[in-house]
Parts: structure tokens; sequence; C-alpha cells
């Protein structure tokens, strides 16, 4: 009987969660939210995940001394990987909402953006992961920069998109 | 021949009757190209269907009935995680290295999920071990949980990502829900009522699938609506972008 019981919960929730999904679809058809970048300093994160700065701390500062100012280092870090992934969620919804323009290379720049961003996405969650495991041993694991040259890339790809929309904007409304 | 019967006759044969309106519908919106196994999942329920109709109406003995059935379920689950693969597939990649990479990614979270599923329905039915069909039961169960779990994981991953999915994939990621959910709850209901009763939970059963085949029609027949703001907002975004560029590289 408790089996049936349990069984019954989780395929309760399992129709509400679906129920959800077509309800919270359909209320975002009226609702489509402003497009917003979070400030990101490239050159501090960069300077948090170096691994250069983080071998001369160790070499100049005691071990429990080094422990603590790395964490607080992996914090800051953490706070711009995630600022970085919530920029990269606008980035992917920016290239998704060209993706089918009929101009083609905008479309095409679009689908490109759109990847790259997925990418720094999926560089951004790893990343968080990795910083997670270096909070837990400072000294063994050592944080990657690299997620901050995807996110120039994905962001410089939505400059040149932004810019050929907008130029197309202005060619359509002086014809 | 009662009202019943005419109601479970008409869910037997209605919904089927529409696969090859999604198909045409699908074809029609170019869905074809992005989902080529959700097109041969529709047309081997429809051929399945038409097949068991005539074993029915023909009044085969039931023992082929049963088998065909059984056979035909094991296809359509390997063309459900077949599908489930394609709802994860288009929103990440349109290159091939990182569409097998996905792939593979995806083939282990689901052996993980089968994994945990039988572990969950194991407990579940750990005190009837020793009763007929329950190790039949235990497989089934735990592949449609396992599937419901890819389900809502499709929904979270986009939502993680910041992607909206194309109506066709949402469609077809509701449907593929409605259809999995329903086994476990036929389950249930058969478990608490009597005998007499199992028609009526197998109109329920197929009344589910019928909702999953329209929702199907429906989100193959609506067009993808990008939304207007996006363009309107894109010089605002412009500006942003530039005080960003500003900010990162004084």
């Amino acid at each position: 009987m408790i089996s049936l019981i349990v069984l019954g919960l989780v395929t309760v929730a399992f129709f509400v969660f679906l129920a959800i999904q077509v309800w919270q679809r359909s209320s975002l058809h009226t609702t489509a939210g402003a497009v917003q970048l979070n400030p990101v300093d490239l050159d501090a994160f960069e300077t948090l995940t170096d691994p250069e700065e983080e071998q001369y701390l160790k070499l100049n500062l005691p071990r429990a001394e080094f422990r603590r100012v790395q964490r607080c280092r992996i914090r800051a870090a953490k706070t711009y990987v995630s600022a970085l992934s919530q920029n990269a969620r606008v980035l992917v919804a920016a290239g998704q909402s060209v993706r089918h323009h009929p101009d083609e290379s905008i479309a095409a720049s679009g689908q490109e953006l759109m990847q790259r961003a997925v990418q720094l996405k999926m560089r951004c969650l790893a990343s968080t992961l990795r910083l997670n495991a270096a909070l837990v041993f400072p000294t063994l694991l050592s944080p990657s920069n690299s997620v901050a040259n995807r996110y120039l890339a994905a962001k410089h790809m939505a400059a040149v998109l932004d810019g050929k929309t907008v130029a197309q904007v202005r060619i359509s409304s002086s014809t | 021949m009662t009202l019943e019967h005419y109601i479970w006759l008409y869910l037997w044969i209605g919904p089927h009757l529409l696969l090859p309106l999604v198909a045409v519908l699908m074809y029609r919106r170019g869905q074809h190209k992005a989902f080529p196994i959700f097109l041969g999942y529709v047309f081997y329920q429809f051929l399945q269907s038409c097949f068991l109709l005539a074993v029915y109406l023909l009044k085969a003995p039931e023992v082929i009935y049963r088998e065909a059935h059984l056979f035909g379920t094991a296809i359509e689950t390997a063309f459900q995680f077949g599908v489930l693969q394609e709802l994860f597939t288009p929103s990440v990649a349109t290159g091939a290295p990182l569409r097998r990479g996905n792939a593979r990614m995806l083939n282990w979270v689901a052996a993980g999920l089968v994994f945990v599923a039988t572990f969950f329905v194991a407990a579940l039915y750990y005190s009837k071990f020793d009763r007929p069909m329950v190790h039949t039961y235990l497989i089934v169960e735990s592949i449609n949980a396992a599937q419901c779990a890819l389900i809502v994981l499709a929904f979270l991953w986009y939502r993680f990502l910041g992607l909206r999915m194309s109506p066709m994939a949402f469609g077809i990621a509701v449907g593929i829900g409605l259809e999995t959910g329903a086994d476990p709850l036929v389950v249930i209901l058969k478990n608490s009522v009597s005998p007499a009763s199992y028609p009526r939970v197998d109109i329920l059963q197929m009344a589910i699938y019928h909702i999953a085949v329209l929702v199907w029609v429906y989100y193959a027949w609506v067009r993808e609506k990008v939304p207007s703001e996006s363009n309107a907002g894109l010089p605002q975004w412009t500006e942003q972008a530039h005080e960003l560029e500003r900010i990162v590289r004084p």
C-alpha cells in the first residue's frame, strides 16, 4: 500500500510539473522580459584565477594564511562566474531571438552566438563545480580562467550581431 | 454493444487516425528534419495500431495479440529514448562533434537514471517480489520512471541554458510525458479497483494517450512565435553591451 502511495505521489508531482510547464509557456507569450547584461570586470576575474598569482601567494604566505586567502579569492571568483553565467543566458536568448531572422547573415550570426553562449554556459557550470571543489581543497585544486576567454568570444559575437541588426533596422526605416 | 465499448473503440482508433496528420503537419513545417526519430515513432505507432486492430478484428488467439503487443512495446520504448535524445540535441549543437559529445553524455545520464529508477521501483515492490509478473512490472516501471525523469531534465536543461523550446520540441516533451506518466497511474488504479472496473482504467489510459496525440497535432500545427520585443529591445541592448565593453576593457 505504501509503495502505491509513493508511486501515486511521484506520478501526481510529474503531472503537476508538466502542467506548470504548459502554463508558464502560455504566460511567457504575453510577458517578454527586458534584455539586461550584468557588468563583469574580466581583468579582475582573470587576476583572481591566475595560476601565477596563486603560485606567488603560495610561496609568500604561511600555509594556513594561504588557504584562507585562497578561499576568499575562490568565493569572489564564484560571484564572477555566476554573473558570467547569467550573461551567457541573456546572450543565448539574444541569439535565439534572431535565429529565424529574414536576413540570412543575421540568422546565421544568431545561431553562432547561441552556440557560443551555450558552450559558455556549460563552461560556467563546469567552472562552478571546479570552484566548489577548490573551495574544499584550496591547496590542491586551482581555478581555471578559460571561461573568461569564452565569454569574450561570445560577447564579441553578440556585438557584431547587434551591429548588423541595428544597421538593418536603420536601412528598413529609411526605405 | 454498450456505450462504454463504443468509447473504448473510438479511443483505440481515433488517436491513431490523427497520427498521419501529425506527420503531414511536421512535413509542412519542415520539422521532420529536426525530429526524424519522432516522425519514425509516429509512423511506427500508426502501423502497430493497424496491426493490433487487425489481430483483434480477425479474432486471432489472445496469445498472438499479447506477444505482438509486448514486442511492440519494447520497440516503442527504444523509440521513446531516441525521441528524448532528439529533445536535448537541437538545443545545444549543430556541429557534429558537439552533437556526439552531447549524445554520449545523455546516454550516460539515461543509463544512470534507469539504474536509480530500478532501485526506486525495486524498493517499492520489495514486499511483492514473489508474486507473478512483478519482475515485468519492475522493468516497465523503471523505464517509465527514467523516461519521466529525462523529460523533467529536458525542461530544466532548457531553463538552465535560457533557451526557449521550439513548439514541436515542447509538444513532443509534453505528449511523451503524458504517455509515459499514464502507465504508473494505471498500475496504481488497477491495484486499487476491482477487476470489473479494469476496462474503465484502460479507457482513462487511452484518453490520456488521445490528449497526448492532440498535443502533438497542436504543436506541429502552431508556428514558432518570435517575440517582437526582442528586435525592438536590441538597440537598447547594444547600449548595455557597449557599457559592458567599457567596464571590461577600460
